[in-house]
């Protein structure tokens, strides 16, 4: 059964599963047909707009296909070469890389941010979520103008300031590593605003008197923020660390505006992620069977990180 | 029933224990000093609408525009944006386009994912676990390939250049759904929904008058990235609409840039920008009241 | 003039008229006018009648046309659509088979790809007898090998140059004639700038899509058909002049002399403005560009000259761009397609109209006459027509941009490999044997 939702207990995380053995399955279903109902929007709007382009996608993957003409059967040939390539691995690197440093980052920072933004203490905090969610709203076109300005090489404002406080050129653009740094910048910059926002929301749905009881339990604003509001936001966190791996997996925007000299790979390849390939494999290459191929491995590799969050959570809840 | 009480004093609010003053200093300087790097680019974006297009050539930070010219607002809206570009959408129609886009795309996404949230959160039926995780798996399904069959089904049911298909595919959002589910199970506790059973409540009755009052903060929250989705969509309004009367503001500020032969109309595209967010600014501030810490305190006293 | 005071920096297409009027003597009109007047002997005809929709940006050289077919054919519906990225709408629309336009803009390599596969309207039966007015290196990229005959009607002469600053190259003692060769001249040249400390040819970090642009110009310059051989049979990217192709360029790179900046970020337009790139190779294209983002005080000291030669006697340009105008094979509205496309780019009228726009038409009495008299505010007094049609008439006969094109120059076979060797990290003969074999393995999916 469920875990109750009491005061001092962690919500559930996950829906658990439910199977009574005490009457037919089919009594079941007809007496929760309500509830089935209710659900079936989402199952009935997803089949008809999007569950069939995805199955032409799938089917897609298995043909070789320009984008005009007759597609041609290729059978696994798109996910072989796909294997064999190695762009891809190095691509795959690369986008590994940014999950493991991003995904603890966002999550840390967005829920220390929000928790912060929340306390009735700090002044101002209204006009400050605002400017916080700005990136959200800001132009894309200009977005990648001001970095390029803030980061290039000769003229570059980043690099003004260090030369003048002694440090010296880095070349954010022009080195891998460096680039590295600019790319997970700017997706921190742009992923923050919408993920304390979330947090936000979450945070309203804390009680206050658990910290209430914490405080006459003698916990300081850190203990709190421990015992309290890291187990209550426990769901959201759940929710935050999945949509974030999804996106991770999937970075494509930064590094493309970034280097799209090079089709979003920067210097040595060492910004390109599978997405940028799997765009360039299309729009460029016009090998869209290959590009949707690319597509569900990567959609593999996101179901795998997933699975491997939500055991990881299971296990912290025990 | 349970009674939601008003906001609690200040005192009995979360964190109250006094942050020494060095500390609190050392907190202001952070949340300043990111503060200037999340809004430097818009910034930037509002000087840019100010300055001619040419302005983002420069490579030293201007901080205020010089020149300062209004002439990119009026280009904007009367469409004549130089003698060789005239954009045939009216600003005012793409932002009413926008507008209808955003707030049909929304509105229903908010009670649809509410519903079947809540559904899957506080229901227990056969199928509960499977269904959800399903849920979650078309949250990793490759879309960027599907944009070719999505025309071709919006083609065949006639639906180029309407609205429908940006809204109906939309209404049901997979995280959308997964927010609700997640907010709804860690903030309404059971007890109050196995009462209102007891009362012989409908599902639907507990949906309406017990869950929707208390999910207050997450719909907003949903609200407000949703409408910002929908607001600022691009691939999916490129295919659908041709029509110039259909143009949303994405599309328009696109257009702006004019042919590859010559110089985007930057200084035009930022006070494009610049207006567009401005609905997405007064929609942040309207949500904003429902992010206030305190709402949640004593609903749980039924 | 235009009357209307639109954004105070006046549109590049007005520095256009401005010189072209006074050098011609017209006065040129406001809005969409011409700085070249149409010849007066242009009769109206009104029996012909229908509706053409065409799918571009807005402010688009086929701006210009409409308005001069218009003048001539009063009954016909010209439906110009504005659409933000056409070329991802286009695509969807001819893979879904619905909704495509009667005519649209596209590149050399995608007409390959989409004429060898019966997507396009035929036009052997409109250019045939027209063939000697067009220069024949850019006729070719309306030519499909595998189909027999032309597709769509060749737009946009592509052909490129060295810009450089005369009056730094003047200082600097340096001669840009149109007889030099890249070794040992062009070389010496951009050591010596090197030298004086300032910057010549762009090369981006990573190399990227300027550094296959840079191949392609270079290996059509020794005599390569590109990365295939012209009917797609075979990959040629590893041959000969394609390796020639790339050791150039890593003696260009090792010159010290090339300015790493991204393209056309405001880097490199400081870089102009700062008068620290004093020399670069660019498409015909660019000047609108450059026009557009450098400061005044940086225009008018520009000059364009021939690429040197890689072998003697051989070309002295290469192509970068340039579209051809189409048709899909799906129009309902063919014939009148066909009269739009030969008024477009085979008739004075046309050719004029797109001239003044500001791309190179590569209608040949059109080039033979008012196109001689071009100036413009980035190269100053220089009359850049004749260099033009010069370069255009030596465009090597022997390259082409198949269907593979794309693909093999793209990310995943040429551009992700070729900085490496520039830089000496991988060995060139090695290096292209790989990048060929790449290109051995998907050139199949390109053949129909």
């Amino acid at each position: 059964m469920t875990t109750q939702n009491q005061i001092s207990g962690a919500p559930s995380l996950m829906p658990t599963p439910q199977i009574s053995t005490r009457s037919s399955i089919w009594h079941q279903i007809w007496k929760h047909r309500i509830e089935y109902l209710l659900i079936s929007p989402f199952f009935i709007i997803f089949g008809i707009f999007h569950g069939y382009p995805l199955a032409f996608s799938i089917w897609l993957s298995f043909q070789k296909w320009q984008g005009i003409g007759e597609p041609r059967w290729f059978g696994l040939g798109n996910y072989e070469r796909l294997l064999k390539s190695d762009r891809i691995i190095g691509a795959l690197g690369n986008t590994i890389i940014f999950l493991i440093i991003l995904l603890p980052i966002i999550i840390g920072l967005t829920l220390v941010l929000a928790t912060i933004l929340n306390s009735p203490q700090i002044k101002g905090r209204k006009v400050l979520r605002v400017l916080y969610f700005l990136p959200y709203i800001t132009s894309v076109v200009i977005v990648a103008i001001v970095f390029q300005l803030l980061l290039n090489n000769n003229s570059g404002w980043i690099n003004g300031i260090l030369e003048t406080i002694g440090i010296g050129r880095v070349g954010w653009l022009t080195e891998a590593w460096p680039a590295r740094v600019s790319v997970i910048l700017m997706v921190l910059w742009g992923a923050t605003g919408y993920n304390v926002l979330i947090m936000l929301g979450g945070l309203q749905g804390i009680p206050a008197e658990l910290y209430d009881a914490a405080s006459v339990d003698g916990a300081d604003t850190i203990q709190k923020f421990f015992f309290v509001t890291v187990p209550m936001m426990r769901g959201v966190i759940l929710f935050v660390g999945i949509t974030s791996t999804i996106g991770l997996l999937n970075l494509f925007t930064q590094p493309w505006l970034l280097f799209s000299s090079t089709s979003g790979s920067g210097p040595d390849q060492a910004v390109a992620t599978l997405n940028t390939i799997q765009y360039s494999t299309a729009f460029q290459s016009a090998r869209y069977g290959e590009a949707a191929a690319l597509g569900f491995i990567i959609a593999i590799l996101v179901i795998i990180a997933t699975l491997v969050q939500l055991r990881l959570a299971r296990a912290a809840e025990a | 029933m349970a009674e939601m009480s008003a906001t609690l004093p200040q005192s009995q609010i979360v964190g109250r224990s006094r942050i020494p003053t060095l500390n609190r200093i050392l907190v202001y300087l952070v949340l300043i000093v990111l503060a200037i790097f999340f809004m430097f680019p818009f910034y930037t974006m509002v000087i840019a609408s100010f300055m001619p297009r040419t302005a983002l050539n420069s490579v030293t930070p201007t901080l205020w525009p010089n020149p300062f010219i209004i002439s990119n607002y009026t280009a904007l809206f009367s469409g004549e944006i130089n003698p060789d570009l005239i954009v045939k959408t009216p600003f005012l129609r793409a932002l009413f386009n926008s507008l209808a886009l955003a707030i049909g795309q929304t509105v229903p996404a908010l009670i649809f994912t509410s519903l079947i949230g809540f559904v899957f959160a506080k229901r227990r039926f056969p199928g509960r676990s499977i269904l959800f995780y399903f849920v979650l798996v078309t949250m990793m399904l490759p879309y960027q390939s599907t944009i070719v069959p999505f025309f071709l089904l919006m083609s065949r049911l006639g639906w180029i250049n309407t609205f429908w298909p940006l809204w109906v595919p939309w209404w049901a959002p997979a995280w959308g759904v997964f927010l609700m589910r997640q907010f709804i199970a860690a903030t309404i506790p059971d007890e109050l929904i196995d009462a209102a059973a007891i009362d012989g409540a409908s599902v639907f009755g507990m949906y309406w008058r017990i869950v929707l009052p208390l999910i207050g903060p997450i719909l907003a929250v949903l609200g407000i990235l949703n409408f910002m989705n929908a607001w600022n969509d691009f691939i999916y309004s490129n295919i659908i609409m041709n029509d110039p009367n259909m143009v949303t503001v994405p599309l328009l500020l696109n257009i702006f840039k004019g042919a590859t032969l010559t110089v985007p109309e930057y200084g035009v595209m930022a006070a494009g920008s610049v207006i567009a967010t401005i609905p997405l600014i007064i929609v942040f501030f309207i949500f904003q009241r429902w992010l206030i810490s305190g709402i949640m305190s004593g609903a749980i006293k039924a | 003039m235009a009357k209307k005071n639109f954004n105070k920096s006046m549109s590049r297409r007005s520095f256009l008229k401005m010189a072209g009027a006074s050098a011609a003597g017209l006065a040129a009109t406001s809005g969409l006018g011409s700085a070249f007047a149409a010849p007066a002997s242009q009769e109206v005809d009104e029996s012909l009648t229908g509706t053409l929709v065409f799918w571009g940006h807005g402010d688009h050289p086929l701006d210009y046309i409409r308005v001069e077919f218009l003048k001539k054919y009063p009954n016909v519906t010209l439906d110009w659509q504005q659409i933000a990225d056409h070329a991802a709408q286009f695509k969807t629309a001819m893979a879904a088979g619905t909704g495509a336009p009667d005519l649209y803009w596209m590149e050399a390599t995608d007409v390959a790809l989409y004429g060898g596969q019966g997507a396009l309207l035929e036009t052997t039966d409109i250019i045939e007898p027209i063939k000697d007015t067009l220069i024949p290196g850019k006729l070719n990229e309306a030519y499909v090998a595998s189909m027999g005959g032309y597709f769509g009607m060749p737009g946009d002469l592509s052909v490129s140059g060295i810009f450089y600053r005369a009056d730094i190259m003047e200082e600097l003692g340096i001669e840009i004639t149109d007889s030099l060769m890249y070794e040992p001249d062009f070389l010496a040249i951009l050591s010596q700038i090197a030298e004086a400390g300032k910057k010549a040819v762009l090369y981006p970090a990573g190399g990227g899509f300027v550094a296959t642009a840079q191949w392609s110009w270079f290996d059509a310059q020794f005599g390569g058909s590109g990365p295939t051989t012209c009917d797609n049979a075979e990959v040629t990217i590893g041959d000969e002049a394609s390796i020639n192709a790339v050791n150039l360029m890593k003696k260009i790179y090792e010159t010290g002399a090339t300015l790493e900046a991204d393209f056309w970020t405001p880097e490199y337009w400081a870089a102009i403005n700062d008068s620290q790139l004093v020399l670069d190779l660019c498409p015909a294209w660019a000047r609108g560009f450059w026009e557009s983002n450098i400061n005044d005080d940086v225009k008018g000291v520009w000059r364009v000259a021939p690429f040197p030669r890689a072998i003697p006697g051989g070309p002295n340009t290469g192509v970068w761009g340039g579209a051809t105008l189409v048709s899909p094979a799906t129009t309902q509205n063919a014939d009148l397609a066909k009269i739009f496309m030969q008024f477009a780019f085979a008739s004075m009228e046309g050719a004029t109209a797109a001239g003044n726009w500001g791309i190179i038409p590569p209608y040949i009495p059109y080039l033979e006459g008012p196109f001689q008299e071009l100036t413009t505010a980035l190269f100053g007094e220089q009359k850049i027509g004749p260099i033009w049609l010069d370069m255009a008439q030596n465009l090597s006969l022997d390259y082409c941009r198949t269907a593979a094109y794309g693909a093999a120059t793209g990310a995943d076979v040429l551009e992700s490999s070729i900085d490496a060797m520039i830089k000496g990290e991988v060995d060139i003969d090695s290096g292209m044997q790989d990048v060929a074999d790449k290109l051995d393995e998907i050139l199949p999916d390109y053949q129909v």
